[in-house]
């Protein structure tokens, strides 16, 4: 009896202070891009040039728990679209699983394939009633008020598998107004990346698969998505495809009635290192057929092709400097859109500190 | 499209559950995971703190990743981020786990644990802690001192073994109590926590 209360005084009750958790960590991190980018147009447009500059600040601040839980949120300060983002709160558990609470709800964007494509800001976007999908992620919209689980590595006892699930809610008033946009309710989504070795090259194959209902009587499809990728990286040589299909709605750019639209996406691109310089390049396809909420549309699709094209160069720890050129062929309803048709280029650096 | 998306991808879950159960003993799959080219997986390798809970948040924070990982990290160093809590003091690097045949996290961990006790010897190379008698002020008539060996590279259970022995003074001479198999097992538990935290804090 008297060792034990040996044991609880030198070393266990020691031991408790030494488990104290330790103090909550708060860090600041960010980006900066700057530089100049121009467009030439298919229209008769003059040719342009703009500066180009966008910001990002982040906070993050985290506390780890006596139990080894790791709990951590923060927020965005994104210049370049002048909003506050906030992260929701993430737990991280002792083996390596997270649950993301609020600001959570998309888990297939969790596994989507970087498929190589060109860096650099360059672009001929403007305001349009094109609708053709632009990211595999098409369809991908929850409500905030959700949940997202992921693994940890090595999944349900497979090598080299993750895998997440997500739900997140909303109940908003009905809206039985043909032109309305309509807002996401209910969105389910689930998400895995595998990723094997072959040869000398390692692959990973990422997908997923999203749902969310919206609150329009009028719409006769829902945000219903699913995207597949495959990257392989062998030696400095990336080489990567990824394709998407699914239905979404969605409003113009051009503003204007929401539509409802039934698109595909495809990409794929190659890069190369060599030493501190990165060369890809990279080709997108989509196309989308938009029609107002409830009415089946007899008209072509909206399609957009692109061809890019970029070199950076590793100036130093966080410092990237990029050339970058984007050739975008775009048509609207079968009819070409020399507005947001033509080439761009775009000349910068990136600065992550 | 999607009638061939989701061919694919039934076509690649059963090939999936075939190959995993190909599968023996468990694999360190840490140096897979280093070239995943998922989207998440190289977000979360990068060290960038921008949120990534929408899919332009995601194009932003995946951006910014890239261009960590192609640089080897920001203008403060490799892990994202600067520590606002611990600005103007030496920046703690990550010296362990070098060459060491055994977990550094069980290893730091044990230190980290035991740490009020003398050390007689610490063999980070064999994995073998030894401490001097510890006598704590509120019972002068007991000690106790502490060996801990860690086993191997995993951090696991298996991996690590504490025994403690303890010694009752009476009329004078120091007599040896029987091994408390509890004591040793709480001890391996501190240890283990311990050693998840720092691997957490470091992650």
């Amino acid at each position: 009896m008297k060792k034990e209360l040996l044991v609880a005084t030198a070393l266990v009750s020691t031991l408790g202070i030494a488990g104290v958790a330790n103090a909550a960590s708060m860090s600041m991190s960010g980006a900066h891009k700057v530089g100049v980018s121009g467009k030439d147009l298919d229209s008769s447009t003059t040719n342009s040039r703009a500066s180009d500059q966008q910001s990002t600040f982040s906070i993050s601040v985290s506390e780890t728990t006596d139990a080894g839980m790791k709990i951590s949120t923060g927020f965005d300060l994104a210049e370049e679209s002048h909003t506050y983002d906030p992260s929701g709160l993430t737990l991280t558990f002792t083996d390596g699983s997270k649950l993301d609470l609020v600001e959570a709800g998309t888990a297939t964007a969790s596994h989507v394939a970087a498929v190589p494509g060109a860096g650099g800001e360059q672009g001929v976007s403007a305001t349009t009633t094109n609708n053709a999908p632009t990211a595999l992620t098409m369809a991908a919209a929850s409500n905030a008020v959700g949940f997202e689980y992921h693994t940890a590595a090595d999944a349900f006892g497979v090598e080299g598998l993750k895998a997440s699930v997500s739900f997140a809610s909303n109940d908003v008033a009905l809206v039985t107004v043909a032109a309305q946009t309509a807002s996401i309710e209910s969105t389910y989504s689930v998400g895995v990346t595998y990723v094997t070795t072959a040869g000398d090259s390692t692959v990973t194959v990422a997908g997923g698969f999203v749902n969310a209902s919206n609150n329009s009587s009028a719409t006769t499809k829902e945000n219903e998505a699913i995207q597949f990728g495959l990257v392989a990286v062998t030696g400095d040589l990336t080489v990567g495809v990824g394709i998407a299909s699914g239905d979404y709605i969605t409003t113009p750019t051009a503003g204007g009635d929401a539509v409802q639209v039934d698109g595909e996406f495809t990409s794929a691109g190659v890069s190369y290192v060599s030493g501190d310089m990165t060369f890809a390049v990279g080709m997108t396809s989509s196309e989308g057929k938009d029609e107002a909420y409830g009415t089946a549309s007899s008209s072509s699709a909206d399609t957009s092709d692109s061809q890019s094209a970029s070199i950076a160069y590793a100036v130093a720890s966080g410092v990237t400097a990029t050339i970058g050129y984007t050739d975008v062929d775009d048509s609207d309803e079968g009819a070409a859109s020399p507005n947001t048709s033509g080439s761009s280029w775009y000349v910068g650096a990136t600065v992550s500190f | 499209m999607r009638k061939k998306i989701y061919l694919y991808l039934s076509c690649l879950i059963p090939l999936l559950a075939l190959y995993s159960c190909n599968g023996g003993d468990k694999k360190d799959t840490s140096e897979l995971w280093e070239k995943s080219m998922s989207s998440g997986d190289i977000i979360e390798r990068s060290g960038t703190l921008m949120q990534d809970s929408s899919p332009e948040d995601r194009k932003r924070a995946l951006d910014d990743a890239q261009n960590r990982l192609r640089t080897g990290g920001g203008l403060f160093g490799k892990k994202g981020g600067v520590d606002l809590l611990n600005l103007g003091q030496e920046k703690q690097t990550a010296t362990i786990g070098i060459g060491m045949p055994i977990n550094p996290y069980l290893w730091k961990g044990s230190l980290e644990t035991i740490s009020f006790m003398p050390l007689v010897s610490a063999d980070p190379f064999a994995g073998i802690i030894i401490t001097d008698w510890y006598n704590d002020a509120d019972t002068p008539t007991e000690r106790c001192k502490i060996n801990v060996f860690i086993k191997g590279l995993e951090m696991k259970t298996q991996n690590l073994k504490v025994n403690s022995f303890c010694q009752t003074k009476v009329n004078g001479s120091w007599i040896d109590q029987p091994v408390n198999k509890v004591n040793n097992a709480k001890l391996e538990n501190a240890i283990l926590n311990k050693a998840k935290k720092i691997k957490i804090s470091q992650s």
